[in-house]
């Protein structure tokens, strides 16, 4: 007799046995099922480093990469595929490359080098690849921008024809800038050229501000760029100072890439700096950017070709040079209405070798600028500052970026002060001179006293319209030339404080009326009696 | 022509000589011209022979992968791999190897490229992302 449990094994048992194969042929499904299921494996191209020198390495592999690709290497060091051979492919390296050895793996990461763009970025200080280095957190920003991007076309673009003012009185009468321009600023070291360009931008700052308060309609605000190349970190220190001080920073970027950089980035900064001030333009905005400076930038150029074994020309720079800069300035654009009717403004540094503007990177450079602003060390060691050189500086755009008020009293001051460099070096060898060559004279050596402006102190366009206006109409003659300076520096300030309704008219109407002259004339008088 | 070029130019052709009739570098013939190299040495011999190197190097790649993985048996995971679309050519040989450094999954390198579904690979990733938002 089977007992109660026995009975229950049993059948179990039996149960079990009858379903085997059953069960066998689920796990099978089940099996099969999972070897049939998709690996979610990531592809990438690797190749070995095999050859390591001052931020360039050399691969072998990464058969797939593609040109300026990034290309990453082990502890998160980057690095851009910049020669494509046969057997090997050249990197330059972005970051601290001490950590890399040969034998490395180095991946493609299928993109190309991109930063952020935005708003975001005003106000901060960035490495060249748009890295914060000003310890104020994360930059804000959601789009991105290839660092290598294509100029505008023929189609979207539009003359320059809307002013931007330096706030540089020899600058804004005899080479005016307009929105959209290349302008070259060019000299020895030490001739001040950054001081320019800083110029600049803190008059832009200062024109955005009374923009803002005066809401004016047609107002456009010009945000900056300043990129560093090969600079001293003092002194872009300094510069970072100058624009905090003068309240210019919340309009600024600073891209710095400077000489303890590796070259990679030096090399890339200017194109970094470009693809930010290109989202200002794309988004209907006016953006100005100061190259300082791309003598540097081609050195920088030439030693990362050099080491890429790229055949090297004329004092060693490799045959894309030109191409080098032409690409980078060649973005630089005022777009039509059709287009956002943004504008992106250039202004290159190049630093000259006694003065010699002959030589390979600065005729370049020349060559594909609209106009140059050229500083004369002679100038500047007389104390004639800004040592702006009237018969080599040119403005290729001209008058039509200036405001009508101040055209018309800026019309012949480069004629008469180019007139005043001639006859003064000619009049060294005469002693009797004829009356209209000793009132040309005088009243050019006036001129330069005028000119003359201390650094990071720019003046607004219409107080220059009224100084000038000042000078046309012979307010100045009375006093001594030694004392000219003194003269526009008490005008300047009483413009801004008494005379400043006749100041505030210009700036509103943007035109010397018959009115506004008379009112100008009086102010004038009433500031003579004043300075006397 | 230029030196390095002439010695690519002859590692290249002693490459074509070294491969068989399925365009596979056979060993004989790889000591056959070895053999005769160092009996007539021609000029930039050790040029040639670093670029004979690579340049069969980079041919055996073409037909041979190598497969790291953690985890399981290996020459099933290559069986299961070598249906998938990474392998174009369906004779190229796998050669498994295992990987503690992987943690689990596999790494499979066919010519330069190289898939990963492994642990330490999404270990990688999560760090890198964490980095970016930090």
């Amino acid at each position: 007799m089977k007992t109660q449990s026995q009975i229950v094994s049993i059948t179990f048992a039996k149960y079990f046995y009858s379903n085997l194969n059953f069960m066998n042929s689920i796990t099978d499904l089940i099996r099969k099922e999972i070897e049939n299921l998709s690996i979610d494996a990531s592809r990438t191209n690797v190749g070995k480093v095999t050859m390591l020198a001052d931020g360039v390495a050399r691969v072998e592999g990464l058969s797939k990469v593609m040109y300026n690709e990034m290309v990453e290497f082990p502890n998160d060091v980057l690095g851009i595929a910049l020669n494509l051979e046969e057997d090997s492919v050249g990197c330059v390296l972005l970051g601290d490359t001490s950590s890399l050895k040969e034998g490395d793996d180095a991946k493609t990461t299928g993109k190309l080098l991109s930063v952020p763009v935005g708003m975001g970025l005003l106000g901060r200080v960035v490495d060249a690849v748009s890295r914060p280095i000003d310890g104020k957190g994360p930059i804000q920003s959601d789009e991105e921008y290839f660092v290598e991007r294509i100029a505008p076309g023929i189609i979207p673009r539009k003359s320059v024809d809307q002013p931007l003012q330096t706030g540089i009185m020899a600058v804004d009468s005899m080479i005016p800038i307009g929105r959209g321009q290349r302008e070259l600023i060019i000299g020895d070291r030490s001739t001040g050229k950054t001081t320019i360009a800083i110029d600049t931008i803190i008059n832009q700052a200062k024109i955005n501000k009374q923009g803002e308060q005066s809401g004016k309609k047609d107002h456009r605000p010009v945000y900056c760029i300043y990129v560093a190349v090969g600079q001293k970190n003092s002194n872009v220190a300094r510069t970072i100072k100058v624009l905090e001080d003068t309240g210019a920073m919340e309009y600024v970027t600073i891209v710095s890439a400077p000489a303890a950089d590796n070259p990679a980035n030096q090399y890339l900064a200017p194109y970094a700096g470009c693809a930010m001030g290109e989202w200002f333009m794309e988004n209907g905005l006016d953006a100005l950017i100061v190259y300082d400076d791309l003598s540097k930038h081609a050195v920088a150029y030439r030693q990362i070709s050099l080491i890429l074994k790229r055949p090297s020309g004329r004092e060693a720079y490799p045959g894309d040079v030109f191409y080098l800069h032409s690409r980078l300035l060649e973005r630089s654009a005022r777009l039509n209405e059709d287009n956002g009717n943004g504008s992106l403004t250039a202004l290159p540094i190049i630093e000259t070798q006694m003065g010699d503007v002959s030589g390979y990177i600065p005729t370049n450079v020349i060559s594909i600028t609209d106009g140059q602003i050229f500083l004369e060390t002679d100038l500047f060691n007389k104390g004639i500052r800004p040592a702006v050189s009237v018969g080599l500086s040119v403005s290729r755009v001209g008058s039509a970026a200036q405001i009508k008020a101040y055209k018309k009293v800026a019309g012949k001051v480069k004629l008469e002060l180019a007139q005043f460099r001639e006859l003064a070096a000619f009049s060294q060898f005469e002693s009797d001179l004829d009356a209209a060559t000793k009132a040309r004279l005088d009243r050019g050596a006036r001129i330069v006293e005028m000119f003359k402006q201390t650094a990071f102190n720019p003046i607004p366009v219409e107080v220059q319209t009224a100084i000038m206006w000042g000078m046309q109409n012979d307010f100045f003659d009375a006093i001594a030339v030694d004392k000219i300076s003194e003269a526009v520096a008490s005008l300047k300030d009483y413009l801004l404080t008494q005379g400043k309704e006749v100041c505030d008219e210009i700036y509103q109407s943007g035109k010397l009326e018959e009115s506004t002259e008379q009112n100008l004339s009086s102010a004038l008088e009433d500031w003579k009696r004043t300075f006397a | 022509m230029s030196t390095s070029n002439r010695a690519l130019k002859i590692a290249q052709i002693l490459l074509t000589q070294s491969l068989d009739e399925d365009d596979r570098v056979e060993e004989k013939k790889v000591s056959n011209i070895l053999e005769e190299l160092r009996l007539n040495p021609p000029l930039q011999h050790l040029e040639i022979l670093k670029r004979y190197a690579f340049l069969v190097k980079r041919h055996l790649i073409t037909y041979q992968s190598i497969l790291e993985y953690r985890g399981g048996n290996g020459l099933e995971i290559a069986k299961r791999i070598s249906n998938k679309d990474f392998i174009k050519d369906k004779n190229t040989e796998i050669k498994p190897a295992e990987s503690s450094s992987l943690i689990a999954g596999f790494k499979l390198k066919v010519g330069d490229d190289v898939y990963e579904d492994s642990v330490a690979n999404r270990l990688n990733n999560l760090r890198k992302v964490l980095l970016q938002q930090s």
